[in-house]
């Protein structure tokens, strides 16, 4: 039975809601909950006037504007549906489009795990990395250099705001990595001890600069001060298409700070919060393509300005401007 | 008390108590307590040749500064006081005596002003329109913003939380309440605001003889962002934070502290494989700080040396110590 429409409007709604309050870890898992009840939702809302795609694809985009992952794995779903649409033995719209997801699902797991294990080839033993954020790519990665019986220790930073460091850091000591916990101010203080640093990614600029959880720069830069050597750990999928055209990959604001404080010490702050004093944030920051030594991705360890090369394959080149929009404007109309 | 045959005033021995065991806190106020002993112990010499008052006063000085091993404002102070009493080659104990207290009184009313010195030559440095930042909590680098806030230089100040133990909100606080605009932006975020940052303004815990600065753990990243960025950072200190043990080679002592500050015990117990790490202080290196703001003017970091041997007296190498190295017989 295919649940109602507005059940499964309403499921998809609270989806994004979670992915927008980050209640799902790693930007790829979010996007890949977002396409599975996307599809859930075209299926119970065939000609339900309800179910506006256009409007329910830029809802998920703007769920959370940087991750790159949700806009392109979505692209690439609705790529695959175009041209299914365009086959003239198709006969029609397709009744179930479970096969549509499951094809980019094993293009994106495929592409996470082929990374991780191409940047597992660089880890030695014996080496201590530090890493940034919560990570499942990061931490698939020293999985498999502990599965290859590698002796590897990992510093993990804090990572405010949101502290997803120290779930990162509980994950990663139960795979076996010998790990400290860091607040985000010590970076230089340790970095001396590091022989790398591996961070995933929110999104891959056209000239190569990473953008990826606020911290990640100021990392680079001790890294590089260093010599330590830099790695970027990342499907094709978070490359960020419209960078090409000159666009800036949106940095989304943090909100809510204050939750973040122990309530006594934002009573000392509180009477000047609604007047001369603000709290803020962004959620991510830039990391320019000279502080990296290489992206890691499913087509090789490139450097970050070879990004745009390989990511033709997947996105097509020449490129036409805002394939999302493009795509949508030739499968919204076959839908109905 | 007696200390090498000598009899030790009650007043020393009790304020070499209060310093010890911290009820006497603050690098400012330790150094005041240090030198006032000096000049306590100076009135209550029992009596003796000038030699002995010397020797004397040598011993008190070295029981005064063993109150607090680490301590860098106290040895400078009771060096301070030393220092000015051989310099002076007294002729008669009661010229020595006359030196010891005039040094104290002197050291004392010169540590009260140092802060608002310290404010009126940092001011100086800031322009107007100026964004700044700035790091953990030091009244000396609070005391130069408010300054220029008051001059109406300052746009606005954005201030790092500073994890673990959050002591930004002091400063944010601090600041507010001056009328100052202020930001408070997580530690990591420092790069990514500094594009938008004119200058950086913090304290010192300590500075090293190589002008290198001891602060709050972080100071070096903000330090290494600003020098990228090409904004200019300068140090605000009391020259009573200069430590006179570095000059003799010595490592300035970097504490860790509990992991409870960084994380709750219920998540330590839950995770017992995860090593939670919490250095106190950072060192950043004296090329990338542009000036260090003292009471006596605004130095280059690599004049500390000149400082400690200046003003505290503080021998690079003690003779026999290099005469050790030349006569090793």
């Amino acid at each position: 039975m295919e649940p109602g429409c507005a059940e499964a409007l309403t499921s998809y709604r609270r989806v994004l809601d979670e992915a927008r309050e980050f209640k799902i870890p790693g930007s790829t898992e979010a996007a890949v909950e977002i396409l599975r009840s996307l599809a859930r939702a075209l299926e119970g809302c065939r000609g339900d006037p309800r179910a506006d795609l256009r409007e329910l694809v830029y809802s998920a985009v703007d769920s959370r504007p940087t991750s790159q992952s949700i806009r392109n794995i979505l692209y690439l779903f609705l790529d695959k549906l175009r041209r299914e649409l365009r086959t003239p033995e198709a006969g029609g719209v397709p009744e179930r489009l479970e096969h549509l997801v499951r094809e980019v699902e094993d293009y994106v797991v495929g592409a996470r795990e082929t990374a991780s294990e191409l940047a597992s080839r660089r880890v030695e033993d014996g080496d201590v990395v530090l890493t940034h954020s919560y990570s499942t790519t990061v931490l698939r990665l020293l999985s498999r250099a502990r599965e290859r019986g590698l002796r590897v220790s990992a510093y993990v930073t804090e990572s405010r705001p949101g502290s997803e460091g120290k779930l990162m850091a509980s994950h990663l000591w139960r795979s076996g990595v010998k790990t400290k916990l860091i607040v985000d101010s010590a970076v230089r203080y340790v970095i001396k001890d590091v022989d790398k640093v591996f961070v995933g990614a929110e999104a891959i600029a056209a000239n190569g600069a990473v953008v990826n959880k606020v911290g990640t720069s100021a990392i680079a830069l001790a890294a590089k001060e260093a010599r330590v050597g830099v790695y970027v750990v990342s499907g094709l999928y978070k490359f960020g298409a419209e960078t090409l055209f000159g666009d800036l990959v949106t940095i989304e604001e943090a909100s809510g700070l204050e939750a973040e404080i122990p309530p006594e010490r934002v009573a000392e702050i509180a009477p000047y919060l609604s007047r001369n004093l603000r709290l803020r944030s962004p959620l991510y920051d830039v990391t320019p393509p000279e502080y990296i030594d290489a992206i890691v991705t499913e087509r090789g360890l490139i450097a970050p300005q070879a990004t745009v090369y390989l990511a033709r394959e997947l996105f097509g080149w020449p490129r036409s401007r805002e394939t999302l929009e493009r795509v949508l404007t030739e499968v919204a109309p076959l839908w109905r | 008390m007696e200390v090498a045959g000598f009899r030790i005033p009650e007043e020393v021995v009790g304020i070499r108590e209060d310093i010890r065991s911290m009820r006497v806190r603050g690098a400012g106020r330790i150094a005041r307590y240090g030198a006032t002993a000096l000049a306590l112990a100076a009135e209550r010499f029992p009596g003796g040749t000038l030699e002995e008052f010397v020797k004397y006063i040598e011993v008190v000085a070295d029981f005064v500064r063993s109150a607090r091993p680490t301590a860098v404002s106290l040895p400078n102070a009771v060096s301070y006081v030393v220092s000015r009493l051989k310099r002076g080659r007294p002729q008669t104990v009661e010229e020595a005596r006359e030196m010891v207290v005039r040094a104290a009184r002197e050291f004392v009313a010169y540590s009260e002003n140092a802060v608002k010195t310290i404010a009126q030559l940092g001011a100086r440095r800031i322009e107007r329109g100026d964004t700044l930042m700035t790091h953990c909590h030091s009244t000396a680098s609070v005391a130069v913003i408010v300054e220029a806030h008051r001059q109406g230089k300052v746009a606005r100040v954005f201030v790092k939380e500073t994890r673990p133990a959050f002591q930004g909100l002091i400063t944010a606080r601090e600041l507010a309440r001056e009328g100052v605009e202020v930001v408070l932006i997580p530690d990591s975020a420092v790069r990514h605001y500094m594009k938008r940052i004119d200058k950086v303004v913090v304290g010192a815990d300590a500075v090293a003889a190589n002008g290198a600065v001891v602060n709050k753990i972080g100071t070096s990243l903000v330090a290494l962002a600003a020098k990228e960025a090409r904004a200019r950072v300068y140090v605000a200190s009391e020259t009573y934070k200069f430590s006179p043990y570095t000059i003799i080679g010595e490592l300035v002592p970097i504490e860790m502290r509990d992991p409870t500050e960084v994380v709750e015990r219920e998540w330590l117990a839950e995770n017992p494989g995860v090593e939670v790490l919490n250095p106190v202080f950072d060192v950043t290196p004296p090329e990338y700080i542009d000036a260090i703001i003292t009471e006596l003017g605004v130095v280059p970091p690599q004049a500390a040396a000149l400082i400690l041997i200046e003003e505290y007296g503080v021998t690079p190498v003690s003779p026999e110590l290099h005469s050790s190295y030349l006569d090793p017989g």
